[in-house]
């Protein structure tokens, strides 16, 4: 009872010490620019601004720049996702450009970079969007190509375009506001020359969303925001909780046993994981940086950290009933084996370049 | 009148429901509103992304959220053109 009682106590201490190191001024300087930024994309950018390139008639080196595009605009709630991604293959471009979409969108979100940057490092960030896009785009399009007899008998009808399809200039450069404030808010420079920088650039935002949006479009801005704040921030402190209770639980000569080289079999391993445990949104980032701090290779790390998202159990059985499973069942093959891939050249690159 | 909207239950298809009560409040017209959740179903419509906004069988509106004034003039031209 008293050593049940102790090893509790040192989980919930090792929670608690991973919520003081991880959640440092640092990381929220991403974060809480990147949810306003997040807010603005799915407040006000019209997704038939996007979707128009992702028609049926599109041609397919216009269609799968935009899908992955559209996973870095307009993925940002979980919720947009699966309903984008029927859209897109019954309505729009197809299958291959479909997943596409449904593969770069959890990867490379606006919440999902800033925060692998700010927590894990640029390098794992910009890693895993420019793997995920490259990846998402090959696996589109052996998808589209396995299947093309009978996506090519499948009836589509077009989509009707019933609003604005284009962004306007303003909203642009409210949204360039944004972004210079999670620049100069992640930048290393003088600490007093960042915060003159960020006030300004916060008086400049306010200013615009005063006088350069409507009424209806600035509430619906602060709306966004605020019910992604509530909807992920319990989910990171909840994540970075468990990262450190895992880092109590596992031992690192496992870790570093199972995944510490960058093997094919240690990339598979991350893969894996990443498909039997299932972490609600972002939660990955969190254990991945313990993972790290265990002894994991960064070639397994990444390969994790792209699997995650994509596969889970739970996920599985969702795209199973809207794909059937033989649909799903290569796509789940293909993303198993291509992100293993994916880890293991990451890996290799690093290798040679260290 | 015949509204539908379109969406499998996220904030932005309650903010649409939210809005069109709304706007049907303030035209005060008879107006019968349904909500369409099965994605299958969703698909029917000639629609890429969600929420979408279909009143007498055509989308008015789909992938943002309509302000309500807006809803009120797409209620408004429905109207006019016999098309509830």
């Amino acid at each position: 009872m008293q050593s049940m009682l102790s090893w509790l106590l040192t989980l919930v201490q090792g929670g608690w010490s991973s919520l003081v190191d991880y959640l440092s001024a640092h990381v929220l300087m991403c974060l809480v620019p990147a949810f306003f930024i997040a807010g603005a994309m799915s407040a006000l950018i019209p997704q038939e601004a996007i979707t128009k390139y992702l028609g049926r008639a599109a041609k397919p080196w216009v269609a799968y720049p935009a899908a992955a595009a559209s996973g870095f605009l307009l993925a940002v709630c979980s919720c947009t996702i699966l309903p984008l991604f029927a859209g897109i293959w019954k309505r729009g471009a197809g299958l291959g450009p479909a997943i596409t979409f449904l593969f770069v969108g959890p990867a490379v979100n606006i919440l999902a970079l800033t925060y692998t940057g700010g927590l894990i490092g640029a390098d794992i960030a910009v890693a895993r969007a420019v793997l995920a896009v490259g990846f998402g785009l090959l696996i589109g399009m052996l998808m589209a190509w396995i299947f093309r007899q009978e996506e090519a008998v499948s009836p589509r009808t077009a989509v009707a375009v019933t609003g604005p399809a284009r962004i306007e200039r303003r909203i642009l450069g409210f949204f360039a506001l944004l972004v210079a404030i999670l620049l100069v808010g992640t930048a290393r420079i003088d600490v007093w020359v960042k915060n003159g920088g960020i006030a300004a650039l916060a008086l400049g935002t306010v200013a615009t969303a005063n006088w350069g949006l409507t009424r209806h479009e600035a509430r619906m801005w602060l709306d966004e925001t605020w019910k992604f704040s509530k909807q992920i921030f319990p989910l990171l402190i909840g994540g970075v909780f468990l990262a450190g209770m895992v880092k109590v639980i596992v031992p690192p000569e496992l870790v570093r046993n199972i995944a510490g080289s960058n093997t094919i079999l240690a990339n598979l391993a991350g893969v894996l994981f990443g498909v039997f445990m299932y972490f609600p949104t972002l939660m990955e980032v969190p254990i991945a940086r313990t993972f790290l701090e265990l002894g994991m290779a960064k070639g397994p790390l990444l390969a994790y950290l792209l699997a995650d998202p994509e596969l889970s159990i739970q996920s599985i059985l969702v795209t199973n009933k809207l794909m059937g499973w033989r649909k799903n069942a290569v796509y789940v093959g293909f993303v198993t084996v291509l992100t293993t891939l994916a880890g293991w050249i990451f890996g290799t690159v690093l290798a040679v370049l260290g | 009148m015949r509204i539908k909207i379109l969406g499998p239950g996220c904030a932005n298809c309650k903010k649409v429901e939210q809005y069109t009560l709304a706007a049907v409040e303030t035209l005060g017209v008879e107006a019968e509103i349904e909500k369409i959740t099965d994605l299958t179903e969703i698909m029917e419509y000639p629609i890429m992304s969600t929420p979408g906004l279909v009143i007498g069988e055509e989308v008015v509106c789909s992938g943002r959220v309509p302000s309500k004034s807006e809803i009120v003039s797409m209620i408004a031209t429905a109207l006019s053109r016999g098309n509830a």
